[in-house]
Order: C-alpha cells, then sequence, then structure tokens
C-alpha cells in the first residue's frame, strides 16, 4: 500500500477520535454529562463553561475536517482540508500548552509558585487535545512529502 | 530608429520570447490552504478555531500570566503604601478626610477594584488589569495582520456583513475594536461610502466592547460573559439590519487583493504592539484618572446620588437595577472598564450584575471614543450616533432585563 493509502487511513481514524472526543467535550460542557477524568486525562479543560463550549466545538470540526479531507487525502483539496483541521486541533492544544505554562509560573498572591506547584501544574491528567497532538503531527511528514511531489511535478 | 507598427510588434515577440519563462502553475499547499480559509465549509470552523486561539491567548496570556505577575505589585506594595502615606485615613469611608476619599477611597476595601480611589482603584484598573489585556490583544492582532489571516477573514465575513449593508472589511475595526474603539473607529476609513462608515462607527461605539472592559467583565461576571458577548453580537446585527435600512447612501460589493500566507516576524510583532500600548497607555491611563477623580467629587458632593435617585424609577422599574448603577453609568462616560469595576463594589444580584454591565457596555461610548467620531465623521453623524445610542440603550437594555427574567438567572 502506498503512503497516502496509509495516510489516508490513518487520518480517517484519528479524525473520528478527535470527532468523538469533541463532541464528548461539547456535550459534558453542555452539561448533558457529568465531567468526567481519569488519571491520565480529563475532558473539560475550561474555568468558564461557556468557554468549553467553544473548545468543545472546535475540537469537533477539527475531527470532522480531518476525516472529510483525509477520504480524499490524495487530492490536493482533500490533503489540504485535513491540514486544516490539524491546524484547528493545534489551536486547541496550543491553548492547552500556553495554559500550563501560565499557571505554573505566577503563585497564588505572590509573584512566583513554589518549586513544588510549579511542577505540579505539568503532571496529568491532560486534556484530550494535548493526547491528540503528537498523533496529528504525523501529518507534517504528508506536508513534506506533498512538498516534495510539487516540486518534482514542476520541475 | 524609427519602428513601422509591424516591425514593433516583432520586436516586442523577440523581447518576450528571450525574457519570459512560462510554464504551468502549480499551487503550492499554502496556496491550497490559502484557499480553503476563505471558503466558508473549511473558512469558518478555522475562523472559530481562530478566534478560539486569540480569545484564549487573551485570556491566559492577559489576564491570568501577566495579571497574576501584576497583581501582588499593587496588593503587597502600592496599595498598603498609600493607605499608609495619603493623610486624613479614619475607620470608613465617611470619616476619611476629602483627599484622602478622593484619592485612596474606602479604606476598608477587600479588593483593589472596590477602593474606588483614584490612586488605587485608577491606578490598578488601568495598569494591573487593562494593560496586559491591551498587550495580549495587540500582540494576536499583529500576529493575524502580519500571517495574512485578516483579509481572508474580511472575505469569509463579507456575505454576513453584505446583510446589513457593510462589507467584509467591517471584520477590521470590529477586531480592532475589541482592543479600543478609539484605533477601531479610525480604521472605518477602509470603508468606501460614507453611510458605511457612519453605521459602522455608530454600531461600534454601542455594541462592541474595548479589550480594558472585556478584561474587566471577565474578572466580575466570568461565567456570563459568553452570554453577554452572544448577546451584544446579535444585537449589533439587528440594530445594523435597521441602521441600513434607514441610513441614505451605498453599499457596494467589496473587491480586494488577498497577500499569501507568510510566517509573521517577531520583531515587526513586539514593535507594533509597542506602538499600540504606547498610544494606547497615552489616552487610557490620564483618562481613567481623571474619570475617577470626576466621580469622586461628584459622589462625595451629592451629585452622584441625586442623579441616582432622579433616575431611580427608570433603573429600578424599567432596568431592575438598583439605583447605585448611576455611579457606573456617569463613569462609563469617561471609562467604561472603571465603570464595570465600580459594578462589583455595588451589591446585586446576578441578573442585575448581568444588565448592568450591558447597561454600561452598550451606554455612551468613552470620550477618547466621541473625540475620535467627531474628529473622523463631524459634529452631525457625533449627534446622530447619540440618538441611535439612546434608543439602542433603552431598546437592548430593557430586552435584556426581558431576556434574563424569561431565563430565570
Amino acid at each position: 500500500m502506498d503512503k497516502w493509502k496509509i495516510g489516508s487511513v490513518y487520518f480517517v481514524l484519528l479524525g473520528a477520535v478527535v470527532l468523538w472526543f469533541g463532541c464528548w467535550e461539547l456535550i459534558t460542557s453542555c452539561g448533558i454529562t457529568d465531567e468526567w477524568a481519569t488519571d491520565w486525562l480529563k475532558l473539560s479543560a475550561e474555568a468558564m463553561g461557556w468557554i468549553s463550549i467553544w473548545r468543545g466545538l472546535v475540537t469537533s470540526l477539527a475531527g470532522l475536517l480531518i476525516m472529510l479531507g483525509a477520504f480524499r487525502f490524495s487530492d490536493d483539496e482533500g490533503f489540504g482540508t485535513s491540514v486544516v483541521g490539524s491546524i484547528m486541533l493545534w489551536i486547541v492544544a496550543g491553548s492547552d500548552i500556553l495554559k500550563m505554562l501560565c499557571t505554573s509560573i505566577p503563585g497564588t498572591g505572590s509573584w512566583l509558585n513554589t518549586f513544588h506547584r510549579f511542577l505540579e501544574t505539568y503532571a496529568p491528567p491532560y486534556p484530550a487535545a494535548i493526547w491528540l497532538l503528537p498523533f496529528s503531527l504525523v501529518i507534517l511528514h504528508f506536508i513534506v512529502l506533498k512538498g516534495q511531489k510539487i516540486n518534482k511535478e514542476s520541475q | 530608429m524609427t519602428l513601422k507598427g509591424d516591425e514593433r510588434w516583432e520586436l516586442i515577440d523577440e523581447i518576450t520570447r528571450k525574457t519570459v519563462r512560462l510554464e504551468e502553475d502549480k499551487q503550492s499547499l499554502l496556496d491550497i490552504v490559502g484557499e480553503l480559509t476563505v471558503r466558508p465549509t473549511t473558512g469558518l470552523p478555522l475562523a472559530i478555531a481562530v478566534l478560539f486561539g486569540f480569545f484564549s491567548f487573551f485570556y491566559t496570556f492577559g489576564l491570568s500570566f501577566l495579571m497574576m505577575l501584576l497583581d501582588p505589585l499593587f496588593k503587597d506594595l502600592i496599595i498598603p503604601w498609600l493607605l499608609e502615606t495619603i493623610p486624613g485615613r479614619g475607620p470608613t469611608l465617611e470619616e476619611c478626610s476629602f483627599i484622602f476619599s478622593v484619592l485612596v477611597g474606602d479604606p476598608n476595601a477587600l479588593h483593589s477594584f472596590e477602593y474606588l480611589g483614584v490612586l488605587t482603584s485608577g491606578l490598578y484598573t488601568a495598569i494591573g488589569v487593562v494593560l496586559p489585556a491591551v498587550i495580549a490583544f495587540y500582540m494576536m492582532m499583529a500576529i493575524l495582520e502580519d500571517s495574512g489571516y485578516m483579509p481572508r477573514l474580511a472575505v469569509l465575513l463579507d456575505t454576513v456583513f453584505n446583510k446589513i449593508g457593510l462589507q467584509g472589511f467591517a471584520a477590521v475595526p470590529m477586531l480592532l475594536s475589541f482592543g479600543c474603539n478609539v484605533p477601531g473607529v479610525e480604521a472605518t476609513r477602509n470603508l468606501e461610502t460614507k453611510k458605511q462608515r457612519f453605521m459602522m462607527v455608530a454600531l461600534l461605539g454601542i455594541f462592541i466592547p474595548c479589550g480594558a472592559q472585556l478584561g474587566v467583565m471577565l474578572q466580575v461576571v466570568p461565567e456570563h460573559l459568553g452570554f453577554i458577548l452572544l448577546y451584544l453580537v446579535v444585537s449589533f446585527f439587528i440594530a445594523g439590519v435597521f441602521l441600513s435600512e434607514f441610513t441614505p447612501g451605498r453599499s457596494p460589493e467589496m473587491i480586494l487583493d488577498i497577500p499569501p500566507y507568510r510566517m509573521p516576524q517577531w520583531g515587526n510583532i513586539c514593535i507594533k504592539t509597542w506602538h499600540n500600548v504606547v498610544g494606547f497607555l497615552g489616552t487610557a491611563v490620564p483618562m481613567v484618572l481623571i474619570g475617577i477623580l470626576i466621580v469622586n467629587i461628584l459622589y462625595l458632593v451629592g451629585v452622584i446620588t441625586w442623579i441616582g435617585s432622579v433616575l431611580s424609577p427608570l433603573f429600578l422599574g424599567y432596568f431592575g437595577v438598583p439605583e447605585e448603577t448611576a455611579m457606573p453609568l456617569v463613569m462609563a462616560f469617561l471609562r467604561k472598564d472603571v465603570a464595570i469595576a465600580q459594578i462589583t463594589a455595588i451589591t446585586m444580584t446576578t441578573a442585575q450584575k448581568i444588565i448592568a454591565v450591558t447597561l454600561v457596555s452598550i451606554y455612551f461610548p468613552c470620550l477618547a471614543t466621541f473625540i475620535m467620531v467627531l474628529k473622523e465623521e463631524g459634529m452631525i453623524s457625533l449627534l446622530k450616533t447619540i440618538a441611535i445610542l439612546i434608543v439602542c440603550f433603552f431598546v437592548f437594555g430593557g430586552l435584556m432585563q426581558g431576556i434574563v427574567t424569561i431565563l430565570g438567572i
């Protein structure tokens, strides 16, 4: 099987997983189901309910675009759609990472956090987007492949 | 040398053959993504994600990180020093000297917002809350502009804005106004006709809260900010439909050259942010301090209490908020962010807080915005804007009261 077919299957599956987590985040933040967390994974990462809804919507749409694009992965437009979906997932994961960084440094009522609390901020559970981030980075490999393909064709 | 017509064309062909290379145009990945960004099916979800990232950065970096770093400076150093240094402190506000009441405010306040003194709440709001929010906002704006995303957002939103007689270009002043209404009003120069400029200026001044105001709203009503913002944006478009109908003039279609996506340069982002923040502080800090000074003096001589009692039937009966809301409404004319901060000092139910924050938001834009509207659009447009504003204040303020009652908040 060529790389683009493997990529297509991989991103359809990844898109489905992202969509599933996004929908779960969305219904949890709407209060339809209870908040859910294990030692490693938590669903609703926002302090304010309305931001959680927004976040769930972005994650769901990201999953949908990754999946829909992956069905036509070798085609320029399909691949581009998966890239757009991945960028959306990176925005959510990036926001989570930034939040960890920003809450780890200042303390409560003091300028700097204690070393223990600083480390504690980086401990799990992590939101779903952070877990899904490394899997979505596979698209970078295909971006390189696509660039090489375009260069070859133009030569 | 003189050439005949045919010879001239032959020479052009010859030069073209030697200098121009023709080949098939192959789209790069950036071109493909660029095209998908302006298509509604892929562009709208990405816009929702980009705005989420924008807000997340604004909240996390501006209001959590920078604000938490600045907060102890006020809480532990500046305010205790002012309480000790300014003469005339008494056990309660009524027993304090005039100077102490104006400069420091209530000596028993528990939060920096609640002192309501020029040097306490005034400096805290301007430097401790507004500055972090403004830095974060302008950093993100610079990234969006330099990456080439802003024109794409304008194209994407063109259909929506067209419904109210505006163009996609209106997205730029609208987003800028979420930082500060002053550059927002300035950016309406992008719009083509006088009708569009007037409409946009009026709608921005009434419905779009500035970054400073948003920062304070996030501290005062964090759980309901999404609801209030949604209400303001929907009201923006409802009022826009009516304004478009009744404002004479043309609403032409938009023609825009979209630049390619580019990696933003950090140096440029820092310079842009620096210029915007310096410009903002130059107008905001003096305005905050003068505003609190005037309101405090009016309060101490009894004018605010008098306005409150005169307007009490309106506040209590029509909007359902306490008569003390008069104080933030007077302040809102000078600085809306400080006005919202003043709401924290009034005892209110959650529903009343939501209505009061909405009222302050759709009330007169701050003085700096007024001056800018006068400069850009002239006195007649300013007077028309004030008339629209008064109508919107009663219509949308009263509507919010109804919605909050129906929702049972």
